[in-house]
């Protein structure tokens, strides 16, 4: 049986994430049933099979039953997938099963589907098609009026579909996201193999996951994986299957500060996540803008995706600090790339995101800020985002830079905090001070993993060449808490706690 | 020639179903429309384009492709009010329904042929 077990044959669907969580791909020469509301997207899943299969040298045949193939073409130019090429170049058929609204159809006797039958097993044959979509089922049942007589129909073509050893999608409502498997009981039928599509509302949020809830005889990923849509189909975010193998390096990386690199033990390590956390103001954005600098000056390539404010601003902050941005992203050193969160949801960005990083292949990753991404999302959205981007990140073996921005000016810890300080591999803290009247910035490297690091609270200026560090507050507790309080140190004491702590 | 009936009878492979279908057809057909129809059984092993082309999906299926509308009966014929139906043939209550549809003209055209 364990045998069996492994020896069962998995087909490569050729989709981004799907064959990772399915362990390799569909059970070949199988019939798998693919369920889901309505808009759960699994005509766009079926077809991306077939348009996959092609690529990969596999016709399909696709068998709809509800929209016409020209409807199909249609939809699915969309996605940028040109099925009319693909028939021209035989690695793609219809086979039309939708109902001619012009046709009056009358029942009159029993009858069989063996006319359909043997028009897909023609059409199979005549492609050569190694993979059939089947979409979708249950619109046999509008089309004919004894259900008993359609059940008993449709098992025969799955039957069928066995026989031609091909490996088949067939597609089947349902009426709820956590409910029966299929309107009809179709599972019935196609029983070995069930994946299911959901859509579900979360906080008012658009959720899709998908769930491959079994596979006779062969292992495969449980419980339910998001995906999105994009602009070239289904993509699968397989989560649970990011292991922590990333390589940890020792190397380090400037951060774009002399005096915060002595902080930091030496710099950033080079495939590190370093969170920066601070109230608006205290300089985030700034951060990033050295950590920018601060690559390219050493010959490395920088990204960084503002979702805070426009490319103009961001430019602009910069050439305050003395760095001609613009111009480094015209020489190619640098990409900005600039959005509003609420443009899309938050798998999508993450999609689109992996995408730039993939083309652009920077050294340095900046995100300002995680929060503004964080407002468009439901929690358990954002803390897959978070673990899959920096997973992603480390992998390529690249520095990230995240920013936080915390909900209070003084002291404070932002929700994003919560979810992802134990993700990150550094966490710096910027801190507004009352001191005597005045606002203070100040700097704390929190955690540092892998290093040793200052663990003073640093006044922190921001002027036109940038950021300093300078002393520590000394005579100052409760920075962190949010509660600042002068303590009334004599002179000599603070001199003599300088002393203590003497700086490298 | 106008009230002349184009029919097409599909059919996979010889099984009893099938002959039950054509035999009810031609009965029906010798019956009352003697003379004035055409009939062709195709059958989809041997040709799967036609079936392709027509949409055919449950068989037997009887395609009526004159006079128009263009109407499928589905079925082995054996209900016979149906088949009237589906051919136009009926008398009565189903001629309301088909106005009902908008395809009156045809029905009605076919049945006073009948009666002539």
């Amino acid at each position: 049986m364990s045998d069996e077990r492994r020896n069962m044959e998995k087909l490569s669907t050729g989709m981004e994430g799907f064959d990772t969580i399915a362990f390799g791909g569909l059970p070949k020469g199988r019939a798998t049933l693919l369920s889901g509301t309505a808009g759960s997207a699994k005509t766009v899943f079926a077809m991306q099979f077939l348009v996959k299969g092609a690529a990969l040298g596999e016709p399909g045949v696709f068998v709809t039953f509800e929209e016409t193939p020209a409807d199909l073409r249609r939809n699915m130019l969309s996605l940028g997938w040109d099925c009319a090429g693909l028939e021209a170049e035989h690695h793609l058929a219809f086979v039309d099963a939708s109902p001619r609204a012009e046709e009056e159809r009358i029942e009159a006797g029993t009858f069989d589907f063996a006319a359909l039958v043997a028009r897909i097993e023609a059409c199979v044959r005549r492609t050569g098609a190694k993979r059939v979509v089947l979409d979708s089922i249950g619109a046999m049942f509008a089309q004919f009026k004894d259900p008993a007589a359609v059940r008993r129909e449709l098992y025969r073509i799955i039957a069928a579909l066995k026989q031609l050893d091909v490996t088949a999608i067939v597609t089947s409502e349902r009426t709820e996201d956590y409910g029966a498997i299929s309107r009809h009981g179709m599972e019935e039928f196609v029983a070995d193999n069930v994946v299911l599509l959901r859509n579900t509302l979360e906080e008012e949020k658009r959720r899709r996951t998908i769930e491959i809830l079994k596979f006779r005889g062969t292992d495969h990923q449980k419980g339910e994986f998001p995906f999105v849509v994009s602009d070239d189909g289904v993509v699968v975010i397989p989560l649970s299957s990011i292991q922590l193998r990333q390589k940890s390096t020792t190397l380090r990386i400037a951060s774009g500060s002399v005096e915060l690199d002595a902080m930091c033990g030496g710099g950033f390590f080079r495939d590190s996540i370093i969170l920066v956390s601070g109230a608006t103001g205290t300089g985030k954005t700034l951060m990033v803008t050295a950590f920018m600098a601060g690559g390219i000056e050493k010959g490395e390539r920088c990204l960084a995706f503002c979702f805070e404010e426009s490319r103009q601003q961001f430019f602009r902050n910069a050439a305050g600090w003395g760095f001609d941005f613009e111009q480094l992203e015209r020489d190619g050193h640098l990409k900005v790339v600039t959005d509003y969160p609420e443009i899309m949801p938050l798998e999508n960005h993450l999609i689109r995101m992996k995408r730039i990083i993939e083309e652009f292949k920077p050294n340095r990753v900046a995100i300002d800020s995680l929060s503004a991404l964080e407002r468009n999302s439901t929690t358990r959205s954002f803390r897959e985002f978070v673990i899959s981007l920096t997973a992603f990140v480390k992998d390529q073996e690249m520095a990230g830079l995240f920013t936080s921005t915390t909900p209070t000016l003084l002291g404070g810890t932002s929700v994003t905090e919560a979810h992802i300080s134990s993700i990150c591999d550094s966490i710096i803290l910027l801190r507004y001070v009352e001191v005597y009247g005045e606002m203070r910035r100040a700097l704390t490297v929190l955690k540092m993993r892998g290093s040793a690091h200052d663990k003073e609270i640093r006044e922190f200026n921001i002027d036109g060449s940038g950021m300093h560090l300078g002393k520590a507050f000394r005579n100052v507790t409760g920075i962190l808490a949010g509660h600042p309080m002068q303590l009334a140190v004599a002179p000599e004491e603070l001199e003599r706690l300088n002393e203590m702590f003497p700086r490298e | 020639m106008a009230n002349r009936y184009e029919l097409e009878l599909f059919v996979v492979g010889h099984s009893a179903k099938a002959e039950r279908a054509e035999c009810n057809l031609r009965r029906l057909c010798d019956a009352r429309l003697a003379g004035r129809y055409d009939l062709r059984v195709t059958d989809v092993l041997e040709d799967a384009e036609a079936a392709e082309a027509a949409n055919i999906i449950a068989t037997p299926a009887l395609l009526r492709r004159a006079p128009l509308p263009v109407r499928m009966v589905v079925g082995d014929l054996s209900h016979r009010g149906a088949l009237l139906r589906g051919l136009g043939l009926d008398d009565g209550d189903s001629d309301g329904n088909s106005d009902g549809d908008g395809d009156g003209d045809s029905d009605g055209d076919s049945d006073e042929g009948v009666q002539r």
